[in-house]
């Protein structure tokens, strides 16, 4: 059985194109790159093959290569964040698509495997979210004769490919379009920072205001959750595991406490970190009865859920988005999205006009690619600074926000290599 | 001689409160002084001579070392101070009123307090590394050596570009401390402090104008619309700019900025930010105030050409009246507003900083034999300790797995040349 979309219905393809539409609109920064690709089609000669979750906003992405004369195939590479009418409406114009909502793990891998075959030669590039594409490729080289790079947009992907680039196994170059203040800053503070606190209101319907709102992870996204929350005017406890991010939440004002502590008095906690684990039996037992318990960071491993059905004596679903547990002892606890992502589960993920700036780094990354693959080694390269620069510049004008140009003398001084932290690590508080 | 006890008596309870509020150089001392890891080794340091500089100088003679102690700038020596440390021990090459041909001298003198010259350098202004390249090839070498400002950095790698260096030097600049604590924090409260006091104005319902979002103008931004202030912030860079745009400030060029703002603000290191144009442009009452290190960023001499008359306003600052009759009010001379106009960074903060310098030559000493002549970062583990320290110092507990103060112990000691 493959997963081709093939004669999607027709009133499927309708929705999918009003879905489009509605994101167009709010993603101006790919809508410029288009306009100036359009005419001179610099991706006519290549083939490109995606993995990256199949939703509105990816379809926009997706149009842009069509309309730079690429011939695409593309897969979401998830379980459940497909949407089908989206996959439906790209299907009608000639995309290989593959792959539907609601999948298991082992036909989500029979997708990708698809889709890297989807072209007679192979792909010429691979435009991946997780390394699921790249490593299909490494392990069966047979059917990527003709690949010339890849772009791989999440840290964990970019760390898989280095140590598979020091193994010595990486064959073609891999462009890490994640580590940019467009991406790394915009996305995970301002994009999942509101989506998630958007996510737990439209599931919970609580007032924020006053509530005891504990966030547990002080990086790119913990940070944009725990100054959201505070802004609506919840009373933010930070947990972390660091002492530099310790001292980087207290500066900005939050108390910082361990968990057991912290949890005592929460009615709202929020897990933000990469890592399993983070909540487990011994915190569920601190929590005070009628605590929301929600999770935004990587996946559902966060909160140990295993833990919490050891203690659970009965579950109901009290709204939608909503399971509450009820203990063993009598309290009970209310589990958002089944401790998975809070953000694309109860809201609607990243807002379109933030996945414009991420998606622009990597259609740009691409057409860089396509322009000059040819001289870049196999291993993991980084976006150069200046392309952060031009995103950040086309998503100004979209704001039309002005800004002053350097003059000569100031250029001299600002790229003598004297200020190396202004466009590293965030400092504002 | 009562005189000199008087002096030493003066600066005595200021040290005691630096030092309560030096919490990570205490830390380093707690930790390490027992093990005398520096003993043996002979220390030059430039540095202002003020009670914080102090607190850093004590606790390397706590570490074991043998310091000497020469001024790196003429107006910031408090003799009270130099007087209390001499008294110590420590040799002070430094006087209120010196000139800068005596700072010079001091250098010298401090180079020369050994025949042997120093083992270990602590340097700002990379005054006594520079003048560590100027004799014969063959003089006595410092094992290791730290330079911590910008300035200090930039001549080194002119100095590189002219001559091989001569031993390693590690760059404690570019630190957790001055990214996280210093600059968002420090600076920012200490330069809106400045021209608060100075100006005396009311900030609510002012517009605020910063120039430049990097770590200092974020943090300054933050504070300025806490106060009631509506900010505006102007950027060169788009990253930077769209960053203030996303944290809700409103972003313009300076030229449509200048007839909006009450107050200015340059932190952006870069010169000629607020020119004659700018100038020329502002409404009458606007305070002009520069947090970057260089006295460039507001064009004096585009000022003084609008100037057709100076009137003194308190200390701190002047009000330069122009020939239509407008004024505006410069803080500090268009310096460093912080330090010219004001009490400078707060003890806390250069706690931090200068944690890191020590740190820079403690925790690298027993590996220096692997480090080649030049330039290198400063080491994780600097920033680590520095971390931990501080989060101590704030009375955050952290869960019982992460590595905090206790995971440092004393290293062992590579011995002196
Ligand atoms: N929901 C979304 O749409 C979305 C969007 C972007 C990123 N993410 C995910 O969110 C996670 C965090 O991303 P980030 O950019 O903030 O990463 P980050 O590395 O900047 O921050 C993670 C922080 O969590 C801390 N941490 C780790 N374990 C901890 C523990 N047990 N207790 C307390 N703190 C702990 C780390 O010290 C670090 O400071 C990642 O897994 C990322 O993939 C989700
Ligand atoms: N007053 C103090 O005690 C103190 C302490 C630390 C740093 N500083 C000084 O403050 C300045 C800023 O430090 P930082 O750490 O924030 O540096 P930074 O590099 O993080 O930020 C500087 C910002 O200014 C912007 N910029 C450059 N030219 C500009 C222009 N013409 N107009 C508008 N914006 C412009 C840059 O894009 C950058 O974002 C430096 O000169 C630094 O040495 C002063």
């Amino acid at each position: 059985m493959s997963f081709r979309v093939t004669r999607p219905p027709a009133e499927l393809v309708e929705l999918g194109r009003a879905a489009l539409d509605v994101a167009r609109d709010q993603m101006p920064v790919l809508a410029g790159i288009r306009s100036e690709v359009a005419g001179t089609r610099p991706l006519q000669a290549q083939r490109v093959a995606g993995c990256v979750h199949l939703t509105k906003e990816t379809g926009v992405l997706v149009e842009l290569l069509v309309a730079a004369g690429a011939e695409v195939a593309w897969t979401g590479g998830d379980e459940v964040s497909t949407q089908d009418e989206v996959a439906a409406a790209l299907a009608a114009e000639g995309v290989e698509v593959f792959g539907r909502r609601g999948m298991t793990t082992a036909e989500v891998e029979q997708a990708v495997t698809e889709t890297l075959g989807a072209f007679q030669d192979g792909p010429t590039l691979l435009v991946d979210n997780g390394t699921r594409l790249i490593e299909a490729a490494l392990s069966a080289p047979g059917t990527v004769p003709r690949l010339v790079a890849a772009t791989e947009k999440t840290t964990e992907g970019c760390r898989r490919v280095r140590e598979w680039a020091e193994q010595g196994r990486l064959r073609f170059p891999v462009v890490n379009v994640n580590d940019l203040v467009t991406k790394w800053e915009v996305d995970n503070t301002y994009g999942t920072g509101q989506s998630t606190v958007d996510g737990i209101v439209r599931a919970t319907g609580v007032l924020l205001a006053g509530k005891r709102f504990v966030v547990v992870g002080f990086g790119q996204v913990g940070r944009g959750v725990a100054l959201r929350a505070r802004g609506m005017g919840a009373r933010v406890v930070v947990c972390c595991r660091s002492a530099r991010t310790a001292v980087r939440a207290r500066l900005a004002g939050f108390p910082v406490l361990p968990p057991h502590e912290a949890l005592v008095g929460a009615d709202i906690v929020c897990t933000a970190t990469g890592y399993p684990d983070v909540l487990t039996g011994e915190h569920l037992d601190a929590l005070p009865g009628g605590a929301v318990l929600c999770n935004t960071g990587h996946s559902v491993t966060e909160i140990n859920l295993a833990d919490l059905a050891e203690r659970t004596r009965e579950t109901k679903r009290i709204r939608p988005h909503v399971q509450r547990h009820i203990l063993h002892d009598g309290r009970h606890v209310d589990l958002l999205s089944g401790g998975g992502l809070i953000n694309l589960d109860a809201a609607e993920g990243n807002p379109s006009e933030v996945m414009d700036i991420t998606f622009a780094n990597q259609a740009l990354a691409v057409l860089d690619l396509a322009a000059g693959a040819d001289r870049l080694a196999p291993g993991v390269h980084e976006v150069p600074a200046e392309r952060d620069e031009d995103v950040a510049r086309r998503k100004l004008a979209a704001m039309a926000v002005r800004i002053d140009a350097p003059t000569p003398e100031q250029l001299e001084v600002l790229t003598s290599g004297g200020h190396p932290g202004s466009l590293g690590e965030r400092s504002g508080p | 001689m009562t005189e000199l006890i008087n002096r030493t008596r003066r600066a005595e309870p200021r040290l005691e409160v630096a030092m309560a509020q030096m919490p990570v150089l205490g830390a380093i001392r707690e930790k390490f002084a027992a093990d005398a890891p520096l003993s043996g080794h002979r220390l030059a340091l430039c540095g202002h001579v003020t009670v914080e500089t102090a607190v850093q100088v004590l606790t390397l003679v706590a570490l074991g070392a043998e310091v000497a102690w020469c001024a790196s700038s003429a107006s910031t020596t408090d003799s009270d101070v130099a007087e209390l440390i001499r008294d110590r021990g420590v040799g002070v090459h430094g006087w209120r009123g010196m000139s800068e041909d005596d700072l010079l001298r001091g250098a010298r003198d401090v180079l020369a307090t050994w025949p042997e010259g120093p083992t270990l350098v602590l340097d700002e202004g990379a005054v006594l590394i520079t003048a560590l390249h100027q004799g014969p090839e063959d003089a006595p070498r410092p094992v290791l050596a730290t330079e911590k400002t910008p300035d200090g950095l930039a001549a080194l790698d002119r100095l590189a570009a002219r001559t091989p260096l001569r031993f390693p030097i590690i760059k404690s600049d570019e630190s957790f401390g001055k990214e996280a604590v210093d600059n968002p924090h420090g600076t920012a409260q200490s330069l809106l402090e400045t021209i608060l006091a100075v100006s005396g104005r009311l900030l609510a319902g002012k517009v605020f104008v910063i120039a430049g979002y990097g770590r200092v103008g974020a943090g300054l931004a933050e504070r300025a619309r806490g106060l009631g202030a509506r900010v505006i912030v102007t950027e060169v860079r788009p990253t930077r700019a769209l960053l203030a745009a996303l944290d809700g400030y409103d972003v313009v060029p300076m030229a449509e900025a200048a007839p909006l703002g009450d107050f200015f603000c340059t932190v952006t290191g870069a010169p000629r930010v607020l020119r004659g144009a700018h100038l020329a442009r502002m409404r009458s009452g606007a305070v002009l105030a520069n947090g970057g290190h260089r006295p460039w960023e507001i064009d004096l001499d585009e000022l003084d050409a609008l100037t057709v008359r100076r009137r003194p306003s308190g200390p701190g600052s002047e009000w330069h009246v122009l020939a239509d009759g407008r004024q505006l009010q410069l803080i500090g001379g268009g310096s460093i507003a912080n330090l010219s106009a004001g009490r400078g960074n707060a003890s806390e903060v250069m706690d931090v900083t200068f944690a890191s310098q020590v740190l820079a030559l403690q925790l690298v000493l027993p590996r220096v034999a692997g480090l080649v002549p030049g330039l290198h970062p400063l080491p994780p583990e600097c920033d680590d300790f520095v971390a931990a320290a501080f989060a101590r110092a704030l009375g955050i507990t952290l869960p019982a797995e992460t590595p905090d103060l206790d995971a440092f112990t004393a290293v062992p000691v590579g011995g002196a040349r």
